[in-house]
């Protein structure tokens, strides 16, 4: 048994090139598949930690819930559940302190380093760095607010709020203990099962009569960042598609390394036959062979395994230190390196797995077969009757090495379908991924769109609005300008919940109107109701949750309501009606990209400015109020040259406002400043997906050389054979280089209709989602039908060089190993 | 004693029109200590009998025992046993494993069978076969005739009931073809080995005790030779 080990050990030793290959198969494999895991968990912790620190932990808080109101939070799958009053938010330096109560059920969501939980509202908790600076210790007596504590818990680790040990923040949370008498505060939850906390949020939300409309909630903040990350979408077809591509990409993947591993271990047997036949004669049992075959699985697993894990350890590290370098600039946090342990887990099972399946296979069939078919190396060469037709065209165009070549093809079948299945591997890896990330750059790309304008600038107040819009759009270097109004109405009719229905009107000036009634072809001054959502559906037009059959139909009546018991809703009166409107998909120019807030929702009513006022007046008269205490936005959209100069220009007349601070910073937009931060952060993305695509093309490339490599080495003998007959090196590459087209031109045949199938699979899952484009990847299969060859001729063209230095009767001697 | 009786034994190669025939339901038994030879022309059947006897061919039909034994019915694991312990098979290409020494080479059956190697019995193979200086040597370091007598000593080292050898001097040249057939016909007379020997070379046939010609998968001719006294 021993000297059997021995045999096995000193094969692999003897026998480099081989076992490189073999291992280099695994080892592309494990690469693969743990640089992806890398770059998967490491992406998503570091994007959960942003979140984290930005939004909390929590998946969702509900605003202002009274106790009574408690039960609406039971039976709902929760992971966590606790009650926060935040009684004071102060400045401390350039800190933002919260003074906050906490209900005791808070208590594993932090971890203390020193002292307890506050349970008294006459007692806090505090961070440990908040501590050091302050230089608060525990069981002292502090003063926040002219109120006096004791300060019993020091925290290291917060779930709610972010904290970690050695986080400098600039946000502080102090806690003090619940006081039961408090009548109203806010109720963080965090469900077991993110995907779904959409449903259960929704649930809650209606029992709280906090539910305005779909996805529209009335002081609910939904952590929905958190929960994207978490794999949950308020969308859940966005869900379905995310995991569907993450399916398509594993089941990529899986199928590759299940190749690139079978075909290194088939090929590695197959050279080996002869040397099984031999042991088999002299009498080595199936069970010592099989031993051989477990030991050569653990050596070149470990080894293979192990160098993977550690160069894409490396590959990832190195990809994280450019990425630091590249996001720098926009003051990006450090990058944590992480993999998950059921990656782990996951990726190293698989490979073993896939290791044991490829490498038993062929070694229970080269076991099973008799000892002198192996010795002989029978191999199951089928004399199939040779059509004249095409061994004629072979021989014209490619002559009598032609015909050689297409014979050793025809008559090696079985080497040469392992040789394509390995090619075709390379060729779907590479479109199937590359689709997926072109796709992704391209969602990504998205986000750096421009829209047709530079600055905006969102006016809340009337105080502030007349003066300033005169003021910024007369300003010199102003190109052009657009201005928008926008108020909320409330409609006659209700929506499915016994709401009220809401309508956003918006106006435009007179010159942007004009513009954009021509554009839809009007003559007339008209009410446009731009509807997003579906204009027909089945030859009726919805809109509002109604359908009508024609736009005549149509007309909304803009009512009053007040507020009754129980949160009941009555109309109180109608004061103005729109009919004769003008039903469009098609944006006004400016919307037509960009921002979330510039952008119409999907039902808007666009007016002229004559009638917005109408509007507006009627509604103050029939309320009682002046017209200025009608609450409306105006939108200031900027055309410019010079942005920077603009900007200084805008800032120096909003700073004459005493709202500046406030009301006018938060809610200007300056979008050529904006973007370099998206851009460096889409750079960033970009990055790492090309990297992946890079990783990609380097396996796909190694395998195709190793492929032809193995395919070469194989045929030493014979082309040994061939050349002590005498065919001269010339005609010996020719010949070679003939094969090699042959088998490229043949993967073709094969890998492109299947990463055709997998395109237009994929295709459909990108389609689902809403407004979901599709670029067919067509610059993939040229690289790829290119490459394939010519990294094929390539390889082929150096190996006949390295031929041509060996001796021929050395080859034909060298027993087959 | 008979070691070997063979009764309708059958062999066909392929199937539908590219069926052959190659043994076509042989009779016959070699007695212990006997030294055969089987002779005929190219594609008459004489490797196949033989490594259908040196269990590393199946048979289509009938029977064969070896030293009592019906190794038809033998299952994968016993076919092993059987071939590690019962025969030893000189090919006319010598099979040796190319990462392993001479020595490595003539005990591995031994060591696959956890058996201890008879230190005393090897050294006097080795010098019987003139080998005990290439020992250390990989199959490529050394001459055919070198490597034939490792393959010649890796049989003989587990004291097999039967030597087979299948041309085990068509690749060496007379010289060397002739120091071969001298140490087979020693050891079997020194240890009485039982050995089947299939020849092309008549001359060499008549280092035998008995000569089997066959054709077409058939025996057409069994002969003893009195006399097989021979002088070099
Ligand atoms: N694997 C095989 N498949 C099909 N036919 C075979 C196979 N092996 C041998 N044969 C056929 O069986 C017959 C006997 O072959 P065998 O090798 O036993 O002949 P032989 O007597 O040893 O010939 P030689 O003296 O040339 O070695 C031949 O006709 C041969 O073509
Ligand atoms: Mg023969």
């Amino acid at each position: 048994m021993k000297s059997l080990y021995k045999t096995t050990l000193q094969l692999l030793l003897k026998n480099k090139k081989r076992t490189m290959a073999t291992i280099l198969g695994v080892l592309l494999s494990s690469v693969l598949l743990f640089s992806m895991g890398f770059i998967f968990s490491t992406t998503r912790d570091n994007s959960l930690c942003d979140v984290w620190k930005e939004k909390g932990y929590q998946h969702a808080i509900f605003e202002n819930i009274q106790e009574s109101d408690m039960d609406q939070f039971e039976e709902k799958n929760l992971s966590w559940i606790v009650k926060i009053k935040d009684l004071s938010v102060t400045t401390d330096g350039w800190k933002k302190v919260t003074l906050s109560m906490i209900d005791q059920k808070g208590k594993s969501l932090f971890r203390l380093s020193e002292g307890t939980f506050p349970k008294k509202e006459t007692e806090i908790m505090i961070s440990s760095h908040y501590a050091e600076e302050k230089n608060w210790k525990r069981n002292d007596q502090v003063t926040i607010q002219n109120q006096s504590y004791q300060v019993v818990g020091i925290y290291n680790e917060s779930k709610i709020r972010y904290y970690q040990e050695g986080w400098d923040a600039s946000q502080e949370s102090i806690y003090t203990g619940w006081d039961s008498s408090v009548d109203s505060f806010d109720v963080y939850v965090r469900y077991k099962k993110p995907t779904h906390a959409f449903f259960y949020i929704d649930d809650t939300a209606v029992g709280l009569k906090k539910k305005i409309d779909v996805h529209v909630y009335d002081g609910i903040r939904i952590n929905e960042n958190l929960l994207k990350l978490e794999g949950s979408f308020a969308d859940s077809k966005k869900t379905m598609a995310l995991y569907e591509i993450l399916f398509v990409s594993l089941f990529i993947l899986s199928f590759v390394s299940y190749f690139i591993i079978y075909n290194s271990f088939l090929l590695s047997f197959q050279e080996r036959k002869k040397l099984i036949g031999i042991l088999q004669s002299i009498g080595a049992s199936k069970k010592q062979l099989f031993h051989a075959v477990y030991l050569e699985i653990a050596i070149i697993g470990i080894i293979g395994m192990g160098l993977g894990f550690f160069l894409s350890l490396g590959i990832v590290k190195v990809g994280i230190l450019f990425e630091q370098e590249l996001l720098e600039s926009i003051g990006y946090r450090d990058i944590q390196l992480s993999f998950y342990p059921q990656f782990m887990f996951l990726s190293f099972a698989f490979l073993l797995f896939t290791l044991i399946l490829s490498a038993l296979s062929p070694a229970r069939r080269a076991f099973k077969a008799r000892p002198i078919e192996n010795i002989r190396l029978n191999q199951e060469v089928k004399l199939k009757k040779e059509k004249g037709k095409s061994n004629k065209i072979i021989k014209k165009v490619f002559g009598e090495e032609g015909i050689l070549a297409y014979k050793n093809m025809k008559r090696n079948k079985k080497k040469y379908r392992m040789a394509l299945i390995s090619l075709c591997t390379s060729m779907i890896l590479w479109i199937g991924l590359g689709t997926i990330i072109t796709q992704l750059v391209d969602e990504v790309e998205k986000l750096e769109e421009t829209p047709g304008y530079n600055i905006s600038l969102l006016l809340p107040y009337e105080p502030i609005q007349s003066n300033l819009v005169k003021k910024v759009t007369n300003l010199e270097e102003v190109k052009d300008a657009i201005v928008y109004s926008t108020a909320n109405v409330t409609l006659q009719t209700t929506n499915e919940s016994g709401y009220p229905q809401f309508l956003t009107i918006k106006s435009m000036d007179d010159k942007s109107y004009n513009a954009y009634l021509k554009k839809l072809g009007l003559k007339e001054e008209k009410a446009v109701f731009v509807n997003l959502e579906a204009k027909r559906k089945e030859d009726q037009i919805v809109g509002l949750q109604k359908k009508f059959d024609k736009e005549e139909d149509i007309h909304f009546e803009f009512c009053s309501y007040t507020h009754g018991e129980n949160h009941q809703q009555k109309i109180q009166g109608c004061y103005y009606e729109v009919n004769n409107l003008y039903v469009t998909e098609e944006l006004p120019e400016i919307e037509e990209s960009w921002s979330d807030w510039t952008k119409v929702s999907k039902e808007t009513l666009l007016v002229s400015e004559r009638q917005y006022r109408e509007i507006l007046s009627a509604k103050a008269t029939y309320e009682d109020k002046a017209e200025e205490e009608m609450y409306y936005n105006k939108e200031i959209y900027l055309i410019t040259d010079g942005y920077k100069k603009l900007d200084n220009e805008i800032k120096t007349i909003g700073k004459e406002s005493s709202l500046y601070e406030e009301v006018i910073l938060p809610n200007y937009l300056n979008i050529n400043m904006t973007l370099y931060n998206t851009h460096m952060l889409i750079l960033g993305i970009k990055f790492i997906l090309y990297g992946v695509l890079g990783l990609v093309a380097l396996t796909a490339t190694t395998n195709i050389i190793n492929t032809v490599n193995t395919n070469r080495e194989l045929q030493r003998r014979e082309f040994a054979i061939l050349r002590s007959v005498g065919l001269s090196i010339k005609k010996f590459k020719k010949m070679t280089l003939i094969e090699t087209l042959f088998l490229g031109l043949k993967s073709w045949l094969w890998g492109l209709p299947i990463s055709l199938g997998i395109v237009f699979f994929l295709r459909s899952i990108f389609l689902q989602s809403e407004k979901g484009t599709f670029r067919f990847p067509t610059i993939y299969f040229l690289t790829s039908m290119i490459a394939i060859l010519l990294i094929m001729i390539l390889t082929t063209i150096y190996s006949v060089k390295k031929i041509k230095k060996e001796n021929i009767i050395e080859t034909i001697r060298n027993d087959n190993i | 004693m008979e070691i070997v009786k063979v009764e309708g034994l059958t062999k066909i190669y392929g199937k539908g029109s590219n069926q052959v025939t190659a043994l076509n339901d042989l009779h016959f038994t070699i007695e212990k200590g006997d030294f055969v030879a089987i002779v005929g022309a190219s594609g008459s059947g004489k490797s196949t009998l033989l490594h259908i006897i040196g269990g590393v061919d199946s048979m289509t039909s009938g029977k064969v025992w070896i030293d009592n034994q019906d190794i038809s019915t033998l299952k994968e694991e016993e076919l092993a046993k059987y071939r590690r312990e019962k025969v030893g098979l000189i090919y006319q290409f010598y099979n040796l494993i190319p990462v392993l020494n001479g020595r490595e080479n003539i005990t591995l059956p031994l060591s696959l069978g956890g058996q201890t190697i008879d230190e005393d019995f090897f050294k006097e193979i080795t010098s019987f076969l003139k080998i005990e200086d290439r020992l250390d040597h990989l199959p490529t370091e050394l001459s055919g005739g070198e490597q034939q007598r490792i393959a010649i000593a890796r049989a003989l080292l587990s004291k097999p009931a039967i030597l087979l050898a299948d041309e085990a001097t068509g690749n060496l040249d007379s010289t060397a073809s002739l120091e071969i057939l001298e140490y087979l016909k020693r050891s079997n007379e020194q240890y009485g080995q039982t050995i089947i020997m299939v020849t092309h070379d008549n001359q060499l046939a008549k280092y035998a005790k008995r000569i089997i010609t066959m054709k077409d998968g058939k025996i057409i001719g069994d002969e003893r030779i009195q006399n097989h006294e021979i002088v070099i």
